[in-house]
C-alpha cells in the first residue's frame, strides 16, 4: 500500500473539517445568545463615537451575566435624567462565564487607546467574588477567537496560560470558529433532545458550584485588574468598580482594593457584605430585576452625586 | 502528559520528526531521552527509582546469564523478585497495611502509630516493575538472552507509549524490536497507527469520559438517595467508563508505537462480547491476564495438580491480579468473585462435558452467554469502583430496590444509547466479521467518513469535565 491513499483519508477529512468550519462561521450567532452578542461588541467602539458626535455621553458596563443582571440600563438612564445630563448611550461588555482576563483583553482590543478612538464616559466593572482575580483562564477559546488582540498575544500566552493544552486551545480557536464554539452544540442538542437532562446536568455539575461558594477571599494577584484600570484612559472619577450582591456575602480580596486605590479608582463594596434575601435570586445565582434595580440606583447615585 | 492532551501530541509529533531522521542505534538513544523526559514530567523525583529497578534487573538478568550453577541463578532470581516487589509493596501496600495495623490497634485500645511517611504512588509502577520482572524471570528460565546493552535496556523498560499504563510487553517480544532495526514508517503502518490512535481517543474522550459523568455522580451518591434503575445506569456507566479509558489508552499507546516501527502486543479485544468468564480474561487487559497466567498460575501448579489445586490456583491468580490494580479489600472481592466465576464456569464445562472454550452453539444462546458474562462483569465492577465493601452491598441493596424512569435514568439511557450505540454496533461489525482491522481493509473514503464522525465527536461531545486516566493510579 502506498503512503498516498492515508494522506487522500486525510484530505477528505481535512475538506469535511473545512465544510464544518464554513458553516459554523456562517451560522454560529445562531448557536446561541452570548455569541450575538459577543459579535455585538465590534459596534461599540461605533456607538460611542457616533454618541459623542450627538453630544451624548456613554457608559461601558464591564463584566459577566451578574453585571448584567446587576447593572441595569433604565436606572442608569434614570440617574443621567435625574443629573440633567442627556441621555446616555449605555453598552454592554458582558459575555457569559467571563472574568478579567476577558474584560481587559477584550477592552484592550476594541478601545487600543490611540488619539483618534473613542472610548466610552464612564465604565461600571461589575465582579463577582473572584472575576477580578488573576485565575486560571476560564476560557482560552473564547478568549483566543472573541477577545484578545493580535498586540496582547505575547502576553496572554506566556504569562495568563499556564499549560501548553491552555496555549494550544487559544491558538486553534483563534483561527477556527468550529473549535472555538465546540462546546454549544452539546447543550443545544441535549438540552431539547433529552427530557429532563436540563436538571440532570445541573445536579450532575452541582459539585462545582459548591466548591465555588466554599471558596475564600482570595489572595490571587491582581495584575489582569491591574493592566484593565491602565487600559482605561478616563479620569479616576469616571471608573468604578462594584461588587454585585450574591446569595452569599463576600469581600473583594485586599490585592484588589490595593489596586483599585492605587489607581484612585472607586469601589462600591457595600451591597455584597450583606445578605442578601434568597428570593432576589430567583435562578439562584443572579439578581432579579427589581433587587439589580435598587442595586443599579445605589452604584448609579455614587458615580453621579 | 495525558494522551488526550495537546500538549501530549505537541511532544509526540516533535518525537516522530526527529526520530526518523536518525539512524538505528541514535533512535534507541533519542527513545530513551524522550521516554524519560515523558515519565520525568509526572514527577522527576520518580526517574531515579525507575533508573533503579532497570539498573538493578539488568544487572540481575546479567549474573544469572553468566552462570550455569542453579543455586546462584535462583539466588539472583529471588533477589530481583524480592527487591522489585518489595520496591512496588511499599510504595503500592504501605498506606493499605498501616491503616489496617491501625484499626487493629484500634480495636484493642491501642495508639494509632504514624510513621511520619507519606508515600505517593509513582506513576506506572506496577506495569514497568511486571515488565521488568518478567525479563529477570525469562533469562532465568532460559527463555531469552540477557541484553548486552543498558540503553537498549533501559528503552525497553520505560518506552513511553505503554510506560505507565501498558500494555506489559514481554521481553522475547519488545526487546529485540529494540535491539534490532526497526522498519521505517510506512503506508501500512501510518494507516495502521492512525486507525488505533483515532479508535483510542474516541474510546477515551467520547465514551470513558462522558460515561464518568454518569458513573461518578451515581457512586459519590448516598446508596439510600438512589433507585435501582439508576445504581444499574451507574454501573453500566462504569463498565464503559474503565473500558474506554484503558482500552483508549493501549490503543493509542500501540497506535503511536506502529508510528516508531514497534509492534506492541494487543491488550483489548472486544471484551464484552465474550461468552464466558475464560473467554473474558482472554479478551480483557490481555498483557495482563497472560502474564498472570505465565508468571503466577502456572508456577503455582496450573492445571496439573488436579482438579482442587487447579481451582485454588485459579482464585489466587485473580485474588492476586485484584491486588495488582491496588491495595483495598474493594480489589480483593473483585478478584475473588473472578476467581470463583473460573472456577464455576470450569466445573460446569466439565459437567455438560464440553471444552471451557467453547460457548453455547445457537445464535440465541450465544447472545445470553454474552448477556450473562456481561452482566456478572458488572457486577465485579460495582466493587472495584466502590470506595468500600459497605458502599458497594449498599448499592447492590438499592439495586432491587423503587425502581422507576427518574430523569437521571432517561438521560443515563439517552447518553449511553447516544454514545455507545455506534461504537457497539462498530465492535459488532468486527465480531461478525471476526477481523479487528475491518475498518482498515475497508475502502479509503469509508475510513475517512469514520475519522471525520470520530473528529466531530471529540470536537463536540467531549465530556463537561475531562477525568484522568484511571490506570495511571495503578
Amino acid at each position: 500500500m502506498r503512503l498516498n491513499e492515508e494522506v487522500k483519508v486525510l484530505l477528505l477529512v481535512g475538506l469535511g473539517l473545512g465544510c464544518f468550519e464554513g458553516l459554523s462561521r456562517q451560522f454560529e450567532t445562531r448557536l446561541s445568545a452570548d455569541l450575538r452578542q459577543i459579535r455585538s461588541h465590534e459596534e461599540i467602539p461605533e456607538k460611542i463615537a457616533k454618541a459623542e458626535q450627538e453630544g451624548r455621553e456613554s457608559v461601558l458596563v464591564l463584566g459577566n451575566s451578574l453585571a448584567r443582571a446587576g447593572l441595569r440600563e433604565p436606572e442608569i438612564r434614570e440617574r443621567f435624567a435625574a443629573s440633567h445630563k442627556p441621555d446616555p448611550e449605555v453598552l454592554y461588555l458582558t459575555p457569559d462565564a467571563s472574568d478579567v482576563s476577558d474584560w481587559a483583553a477584550a477592552y484592550r482590543r476594541l478601545f487600543p487607546g490611540r488619539h483618534d478612538s473613542p472610548e466610552p464616559s464612564y465604565v461600571l466593572v461589575g465582579t463577582g467574588r473572584n472575576h477580578l482575580e488573576d485565575r486560571k483562564v476560564v476560557s482560552p477559546e473564547k478568549l483566543g477567537a472573541y477577545h484578545a488582540g493580535g498586540s496582547d498575544y505575547g502576553r496572554i500566552l506566556r504569562t495568563w496560560l499556564k499549560t501548553t493544552d491552555e496555549r494550544a486551545r487559544f491558538l486553534i480557536a483563534s483561527v477556527s470558529s468550529l473549535f472555538a464554539n465546540r462546546e454549544r452544540l452539546r447543550p443545544i442538542l441535549f438540552y431539547n433532545l433529552i427530557p429532563g437532562y436540563e436538571s440532570v446536568a445541573q445536579r450532575l455539575n452541582e459539585g462545582d458550584v459548591a466548591k465555588v461558594m466554599a471558596t475564600g477571599p482570595g489572595n490571587a494577584s491582581a495584575e489582569r485588574f491591574g493592566l484593565l484600570l491602565d487600559s482605561i484612559h478616563l479620569p479616576a472619577e469616571r471608573v468604578m468598580v462594584t461588587a454585585i450582591p450574591l446569595p452569599w456575602t463576600y469581600e473583594l480580596s485586599p490585592t484588589l482594593l490595593e489596586a483599585a486605590e492605587k489607581r484612585e479608582v472607586r469601589v462600591f463594596a457595600e451591597e455584597s457584605d450583606r445578605l442578601w434575601p434568597r428570593e432576589a435570586f430567583p435562578d439562584g445565582y443572579h439578581l432579579a430585576p427589581d433587587g439589580g434595580a435598587g442595586f443599579t440606583r445605589s452604584v448609579m447615585a455614587r458615580l453621579l452625586p | 502528559m495525558w494522551f488526550n492532551s495537546f500538549g501530549f501530541w505537541f511532544f509526540a509529533t516533535v518525537v516522530l520528526l526527529v526520530y526518523h531522521r536518525l539512524g538505528h542505534r541514535l533512535q534507541n538513544r533519542f527513545l530513551l531521552l524522550a521516554s524519560y523526559f515523558f515519565y520525568g514530567c509526572w514527577d522527576w523525583r520518580f526517574l531515579f527509582l525507575i533508573l533503579f529497578t532497570t539498573a538493578f534487573e539488568f544487572f540481575s538478568a546479567g549474573e544469572i546469564a553468566k552462570t550455569a550453577d542453579p543455586n546462584r541463578r535462583r539466588r539472583w532470581v529471588m533477589a530481583s523478585l524480592l527487591v522489585e516487589l518489595g520496591i512496588l509493596g511499599l510504595f503500592k501496600y504501605f498506606g493499605f497495611f498501616l491503616e489496617e495495623l491501625n484499626r487493629i490497634l484500634g480495636t484493642v485500645g491501642l495508639e494509632h502509630w504514624e510513621p511520619g511517611l507519606r508515600l505517593i504512588l509513582p506513576a506506572g509502577i506496577s506495569f514497568y516493575t511486571f515488565q521488568a520482572l518478567s525479563y529477570t524471570i525469562d533469562v532465568y528460565r532460559g527463555r531469552t538472552t540477557a541484553s548486552r546493552s543498558f540503553p537498549d535496556f533501559a528503552l525497553f523498560i520505560s518506552f513511553f507509549p505503554q510506560l505507565v499504563a501498558g500494555p506489559i510487553e514481554r521481553s522475547d517480544h519488545l526487546l529485540p524490536q529494540v535491539e534490532n532495526p526497526r522498519k521505517l514508517l510506512s503506508g501500512v503502518l501510518f494507516r495502521d497507527g492512525l486507525y488505533l490512535v483515532m479508535t483510542g481517543l474516541f474510546l477515551k474522550v467520547v465514551i470513558a469520559d462522558n460515561m464518568a459523568w454518569l458513573a461518578n455522580f451515581v457512586f459519590a451518591a448516598q446508596p439510600e438517595e438512589l433507585n435501582g434503575a439508576e445504581v444499574l445506569i451507574g454501573i453500566y456507566a462504569f463498565a464503559f467508563q474503565i473500558y474506554g479509558d484503558f482500552a483508549g489508552y493501549s490503543a493509542i499507546a500501540i497506535g503511536v508505537s506502529k508510528w516508531l516501527g514497534f509492534d506492541l502486543m494487543e491488550n483489548f479485544r472486544r471484551p464484552y462480547f465474550a461468552g464466558n468468564p475464560r473467554e473474558f480474561w482472554q479478551r480483557w487487559h490481555i498483557s495482563l491476564s497472560t502474564w498472570l497466567r505465565d508468571y503466577l498460575y502456572i508456577p503455582l501448579g496450573g492445571n496439573r495438580d488436579g482438579e482442587g489445586k487447579t481451582n485454588r490456583n485459579l482464585v489466587l491468580t485473580m485474588v492476586l491480579g485484584g491486588l495488582w490494580h491496588g491495595a483495598a479489600w474493594t480489589f480483593v472481592v473483585w478478584g475473588g468473585i473472578h476467581g470463583l466465576w473460573l472456577v464455576v464456569h470450569r466445573q460446569w464445562s466439565r459437567l455438560l462435558g464440553r471444552n471451557a472454550e467453547s460457548g453455547a452453539s445457537g445464535g440465541v444462546g450465544k447472545i445470553a452467554g454474552i448477556l450473562a458474562t456481561f452482566h456478572l462483569v458488572c457486577l465485579t465492577w460495582l466493587f472495584f469502583r466502590a470506595e468500600s465493601i459497605d458502599q458497594a452491598l449498599g448499592l447492590l441493596a438499592a439495586l432491587g430496590s423503587g425502581w422507576h424512569l427518574s430523569d437521571f435514568v432517561l438521560t443515563g439511557v439517552s447518553l449511553m444509547a447516544f454514545f455507545l450505540g455506534p461504537w457497539l454496533a462498530f465492535e459488532g461489525w468486527q465480531e461478525w466479521r471476526k477481523d479487528s482491522q475491518v475498518l482498515v481493509k475497508a475502502p479509503w473514503q469509508a475510513r475517512a467518513a469514520f475519522y471525520l464522525y470520530v473528529i466531530l465527536m471529540l470536537l463536540f461531545f467531549a465530556a463537561p469535565v475531562s477525568v484522568e486516566f484511571i490506570y495511571f493510579q495503578f
